[in-house]
């Protein structure tokens, strides 16, 4: 029983090139096996038919694609975003089942999609304990003026799925997207090439997947009650409009008006010790992304906050040693078996552009992890893992799943 | 909940306290985040910046041509720099337009049209001065406005990259969105990036230009010294049988064989004269001369000597040549290559005398700071500022154009410059355009200077001989071109036949004048005109039949000419053939663009030279006699439209735009026909034959007065005249009969075209809905050119219609294009190519066309 991975990267501008050298790279290093599955990331500036043409003739008829855009890409060596990055990991496995499921149609309708897809799962019969990575599509359409993101969001989908599925087995998902300007994103599918659709590939038969979460924020405040919800804008905090008590907590000499905050101002929720030490895994982290400003909210990323949860204020803390740690700490876990595969689902929020940190965040991962197993991984907007036994829609994350058998 | 010190709960108070302290050092440290955030993401995209700089060097010093460059730069900058849109605009033929010529980050379906689209810039950005930088707080003006709706690109950055004050291009780069924190405005720091990569480029561009440069000089050394010792074996085998066929070797040689032999002998002794120039000139830059300088004890006399050798000329021109010899060159310790100077001194005097009508050419002599100097000055034209800093390039005279007054190869101050250099020396020029130039030659004293290898210690019986025997060549150059123009005219009046045509042959050179002349003088009149000037006079003293005339001569040149004699209401209608010395496009550019009949490349031959003669003076006679019969039929028309106009019948029988313009009196009812350059314009309907055997007449009939009406109505849209209708098809004549710009009316067929196709793919579908099954296609056909435009036809019935080649071509390349297609010929094509794309097919051989026409499909369908 054995399984193979090659991972494949270019930043050729040439789509099919790019396409084809990428998967020339991930098969080479399958030893002469034939690719059974193919996971491919790119970015935006990449035209996703002549992508998929490239890489096809290489892997083969027979193996499945699956994937979509992102941000940037990480892989053991190579970590860039923002240009022509595209990257691929080709698997050859005698020992591991693949499954693949697709519903299109999110917008306005995640709910349902996520019903769909969760039916798909439930009914399709696997050897082993399956382990499900879910992807969609993250962008809905061109936001309006003054907000940044429209996105299909998370939560509903997630709970659309958990309500046809009922117990989640081995999860983790990435909301895609292939940049910050919500140019449409692509999804492949085999050979389809898709828009607005929720994936889940599931990999079953002796795989099993482990995930740890690392975060990146740090509380920063008091507790601040939200007193009033419209779907995932925060209208009120405190009783008063949220925009206005966030700019109370800000102060009045800001050096320039922190509406131009958005996707810096964080709430976190504490779902352990309200008064306890620090424990990541308890906070779900939520993002701003921009504001209601006719009713003051603060549009956030999920709809999860409702009325009456307590949130703080985070601040943006990546501790790198921390992360180091947690790599170490998920092969541990898998001590025992032997780890093929990692793949790293990134928030794209994260790239030391936007933290401000003075090295990119993934390179421990890469250190840590990539020096061990092949590695892809991609910057993405919305990141799930299960948080406190929940399936959650997570901001500011990183998700770093470890394949093994 | 902690306590104090002293184990006290702290107070309500006290707790409030620590809440807002916390609160604000919360709020403090998001503002602290953010703003490092901003500075950190600032200092990455510079950092990525440098980065991409040195790789673009790197990338840059591997590369060859500046298209690869560009495609690294292009891929470079959109991702490294996170810009989604980058684009190169080259420049096109016309100032300031800038056309996109490589971009990235646009997909196909929005790229299609870029090609086919310019953009105008102000100067600033062709000068290198301007750049361009838009975010959200930049007011917006059409330009920006041109360049986001053109590239769907709302923030950018545009700088221009040039290179030796010549624009190679525009970098245009930017993005889709703008807003903190993943896409901050462009600033400064973007524009210090862009510009590092303008110069980057430009200075590849620049080093590349001079590498190039210094290639093909070289090349064009050696290229010279092989081609002309290549000529010279020829020659020499030529000039011998010549010779001996003038000594009389093979028999007696009668006076005009003597003559023609002469001719040829002549020329082919200027041709190996020429020859041996470049061959010397080219051996000179190659470093393959080498001086041979001895001491020159006299170098006044010597001077003097030399230019005494064109005093019997200066005399005979009326130039007063004046020496001016200081006493002091006789005991200076001057070393010469007496040879060379004299082939410098002479070229000096031989300029001055060439350039100078009337007045003085004095040449003087003298000794300042070690060195020696020698001036010739004279009153002569003088040389312009501008060419003054290339007066000693090779090949380079002062006034290059076509129309120059002076013939020359333009070696003689090359030679003067390279003999200078070689004796250590330098020259130098002062003029004063229209009053004279002054040379000035300077050699140092003694030998230190000079290489011991080119100094040489001969015996005063060993020094050669001034050259002497390029005299008698230089002063025939001066010889009066005029006179065997007015002696032979005279000839030709003598001998006027009035039953032959009056050909004028306008040429400078008198050795081709005579051999055109003897070549027609059989079956024509002919007059010779020495340059265009002369030739414009002729045409109006002799009214010919035909004028030949070539293209570059003194006073006026053959385009000249042409212009003056289009210009002229008498001579306009002259059918012209230019002989023009250039090959290819450029002849075809340079004699059609003028608007000639026809054009023979140099050398010609004979036969086709008559023919082509023929040709145009048979259609010449045709449309005299066309006119002769329009004559008759004029008094017949005038009187029958003065009843149309009156009784309002006028529309039915004339094309609108002619009737309306005599309705409302622009023009009279006498339509006498002009000769005048328009755009003919062919439309028909493919599929139609089947259309008509389908239908019921009614139906056809239906049909074909829809088709002929939008079309009609299409047709007049662009200012168009329809002309007639034959079946389903019509003929348009743009430019008449209310005469308009050539590239007006060009535009205006083109557009019509256009404009026909897609009233034809409407109609096609409307007809479909109707259950026209058949497909329906049409072709067209333009062409530009001169025409006879009027009222043609009997007594019975006349039209208003154009004859010639340009109606015939245009009817061809509609059967030629196939439907839906736009064929345009040359003509029409150089009118509109800067605003219209068109793919060249090549040349057709259209039936009843003489030669084959270079075509253009006008792209349309993208439009």
């Amino acid at each position: 029983m054995s399984t193979s991975v090659g991972i494949g990267f270019s930043e050729n501008p040439d789509s099919k090139a790019a396409g084809a050298e990428i998967a020339r790279a991930a098969t080479d290093a399958l030893g002469g096996k034939d690719c059974d599955l193919a996971i491919m990331y790119s970015t935006s500036k990449h035209d996703p038919v002549k992508l998929r043409d490239g890489v096809r003739p290489i892997i083969g008829p027979k193996s499945r694609l699956i994937g979509g855009y992102a941000v940037g890409v990480i892989t053991n060596d190579r970590l860039a975003y923002e240009g022509y990055q595209v990257g691929l990991a080709a698997l050859s496995s005698d020992s591991m089942n693949i499954d693949m499921f697709i519903e299109t149609g999110l917008p306005d309708n995640e709910r349902n999609v996520g019903v769909a897809l969760g039916r798909q799962l439930k009914e399709h019969q696997y050897e082993g304990d399956p382990n499900i990575l879910l992807m969609y599509d993250s962008i809905k359409e061109r936001p309006p003026e003054g907000v940044v993101l429209d996105l299909n969001l998370a939560t509903p989908l997630v709970g659309g799925i958990e309500e046809s599925l009922g117990t989640w087995p081995r999860t983790a998902g990435v909301g895609m997207f292939g940049d910050w300007q919500s140019e449409p994103t692509y999804q492949w599918f085999d050979d389809r090439v898709e828009r607005h659709t929720a994936m889940a590939l599931v990999l079953s038969g002796g795989v099993r997947m482990d995930t740890i979460i690392m975060h990146g924020c740090r509380p920063s405040s008091g507790y601040h009650k939200i007193t009033k919800v419209d779907n995932n804008v925060v209208l009120e905090i405190d009783g008063k409009p949220a925009i206005e008590t966030v700019a109370e907590m800000l102060g009045p000499d800001s050096y320039k008006s922190w509406e131009e905050y958005p996707f810096f101002v964080t709430l976190g929720v504490n779902r352990g010790d309200r008064f306890g030490d620090f424990v990541e895994e308890d906070y779900a982290n939520r993002l701003v992304m921009g504001l209601d400003k006719e009713r003051g909210g603060l549009i956030m990323f999920e709809p999860d906050l409702k009325a009456g949860s307590d949130v703080q204020l985070m601040r943006r803390s990546i501790d790198f040693k921390y992360i180091g740690e947690r790599a170490e700490d998920i092969l541990s876990r898998v001590e025992g078996r032997t780890p093929f595969f990692a793949l790293y689902i990134d928030c794209a929020g994260r790239i030391s552009k936007y933290a401000g940190t003075e090295r990119e965040e993934a390179e421990e991962v890469q250190k840590h992890i990539g020096s061990k197993m092949p590695l892809l991984g991609m910057y993405s907007g919305v990141e799930i893992a299960s948080v406190g036994g929940h399936m959650q829609a997570l901001d500011w994350t990183g998700v770093l799943c470890v394949f093994s058998e | 909940m902690t306590e104090d010190a002293a184990g006290q709960a702290p107070s309500p108070k006290e707790l409030d306290y620590y809440r807002r302290q916390l609160e604000e050092l919360a709020g403090e440290n998001l503002k602290l985040d953010h703003s490092v955030s901003g500075l950190k993401s600032a200092l990455q995209q510079k950092r990525k910046g440098f980065a991409l700089l040195s790789e673009l060097q790197h990338a840059i010093g591997t590369q060859r041509n500046v298209s690869a460059i560009l495609d690294i730069t292009l891929r470079a900058v959109n991702s490294t720099l996170n810009m989604d849109r980058t684009i190169v605009l080259a420049p096109t033929e016309t100032e300031n337009r800038y056309r996109p010529s490589r971009w990235i980050g646009i997909h196909d379906d929005a790229a299609k049209d870029l090609p086919s689209l310019t953009l105008e810039f102000p100067p600033g950005f062709s000068e290198g001065t301007d750049i361009l930088v838009v975010n959200k707080s930049t007011e917006t003006t059409p330009l920006i406005q041109e360049i986001q709706s053109t590239f769907d690109l709302p923030f950018f950055i545009c700088v221009p990259v040039v290179a030796e004050g010549v624009p190679v291009g525009l970098l245009l780069s930017g993005r889709l969105r703008e807003g903190r924190p993943f896409y901050p405005p462009l600033d400064q720091g973007d524009i210090d990036t862009f510009e590092a990569i303008a110069g980057l480029i430009s200075a590849f561009v620049s080093h590349q230009r001079a590498a190039v440069l210094e290639e093909t000089d070289r090349l064009k050394t050696e290229f010279f010294a092989n081609v002309s010792h290549e000529f010279r074996t020829p020659i020499t085998l030529t000039l011998g049988p010549l010779a001996a066929i003038l000594s009389g070797r093979y028999g007696e040689v009668s006076q005009p064989v003597r003559e023609q032999v002469q001719v040829m002998q002549r020329n082919q002794e200027r041709l190996l004269g020429l020859v041996n120039e470049i061959l010397e000139l080219a051996k000179l830059e190659a470093g393959g001369i080498r001086l041979k300088a001895s001491p020159m004890p006299d170098m006044n006399r010597f001077v003097e000597d030399t230019a005494n050798r064109f005093r019997s000329m200066a005399q005979e021109r009326g130039i007063e040549l004046r020496l001016d010899l200081s006493p002091a060159v006789a005991e200076a310790n001057l070393f010469i290559d007496r040879q060379r100077f004299d082939k410098l001194l002479y070229n000096l005097l031989s300029n001055a005398l060439k350039f100078t009508k009337q007045g003085y050419v004095e040449v003087s002599t003298g000794i300042e700071e070690g060195s020696f100097r020698l001036t010739v000055k004279d009153s002569g034209v003088g040389i312009k500022a501008e060419q003054l800093p290339y007066i000693f390039d090779r090949f380079r005279q002062a006034d290059g154009s076509a129309s120059r007054e002076y013939a020359g190869t333009g070696l003689g101050l090359t030679w003067v410059a390279e003999i200078t250099r070689l004796h250590g020396g330098d020259v130098t020029v002062h003029s004063d355009y229209g009053k004279g130039s002054s040379f000035r030659v300077s050699i140092p004293l003694g030998k230190d200077h000079l290489d011991a290898a080119s100094v040489v210690d001969l015996a005063e019986e060993d020094i050669p001989a001034v050259a002497g025997t390029t005299e008698v060549l230089v002063v025939s150059e001066f010889a009066d071109q005029q006179g065997d123009v007015e002696v032979l005219n005279q000839a030709s009046e003598s001998a006027f036949d009035p039953g032959k045509a009056t050909v004028i042959y306008a040429e400078d050179n008198p050795d081709l004048r005579r051999y055109i002349r003897d070549l027609l003088s059989t079956h024509y009149n002919i007059y010779l005109a020495a340059d265009g000037q002369d030739g414009l006079e002729k045409a109006r003293q002799y009214k010919p039949d035909l004028i030949l005339t070539d293209h570059m001569m003194p006073r006026m040149s053959g385009r000249d000419l042409l212009r003056e004699i289009r210009q002229d209401d008498e001579l306009r209608s002259t059918p012209v053939i230019f002989l023009t010395a250039r090959a290819g496009k450029d002849a075809r550019l340079e004699s059609l663009e003028a608007g000639a009949d026809d054009y023979l490349t140099k050398p010609f031959d004979e036969a086709e030279l008559l023919v082509r003669v023929r040709n145009l003076l048979r259609a010449r006679a045709q449309e005299r006699e066309l006119a002769e019969l329009n004559r008759r039929l004029e008094a017949r028309v005038d009187e029958q439209m003065a009843e149309l106009v009156r009784t309002g019948e006028l529309k039915r029988f004339l094309p609108q735009p002619v009737a309306e313009s005599v309705l409302k009196g622009n023009i009279g009812p006498d339509r006498r026909s002009v000769r005048l350059k328009v755009s003919v314009l062919f439309v028909d309907m493919v599929g139609s034959t089947d259309l008509v055997d389908m239908l019921e007449p009614e139906e056809w009939s239906s049909l074909t007065n829809e088709y002929l009406r939008e079309m009609t109505a299409v047709a007049v849209s662009h200012a168009g005249t329809v002309v007639g209708f034959i079946g389903d098809s019509l003929m348009v004549v743009f430019g008449a009969p209310e005469p308009c710009d050539e590239t007006e009316h060009a535009w205006a067929a083109c557009q019509a075209g256009i404009s026909m196709q897609q009233c034809a793919r409407e109609l096609a579908t409307a007809w479909r809905r109707r259950g026209v099954s058949q497909e329906l296609g049409v072709r067209v056909g333009i062409d530009t050119g001169y025409c006879t435009v009027g009222v043609f036809g009997s007594d019975l019935l006349q039209c208003y219609t154009a004859q010639g080649v340009t109606v015939n071509t245009a009817a061809r390349l509609q059967v030629a294009a196939a439907p839906g297609e736009i064929l345009c010929a040359f003509p029409t094509y150089a009118l509109v190519e800067d605003r219209l794309p068109a793919t060249h097919t090549g040349q057709l051989d259209l039936r009843g066309i003489a030669r084959p026409v270079e075509t253009y499909k006008i792209e349309w369908a993208t439009r």
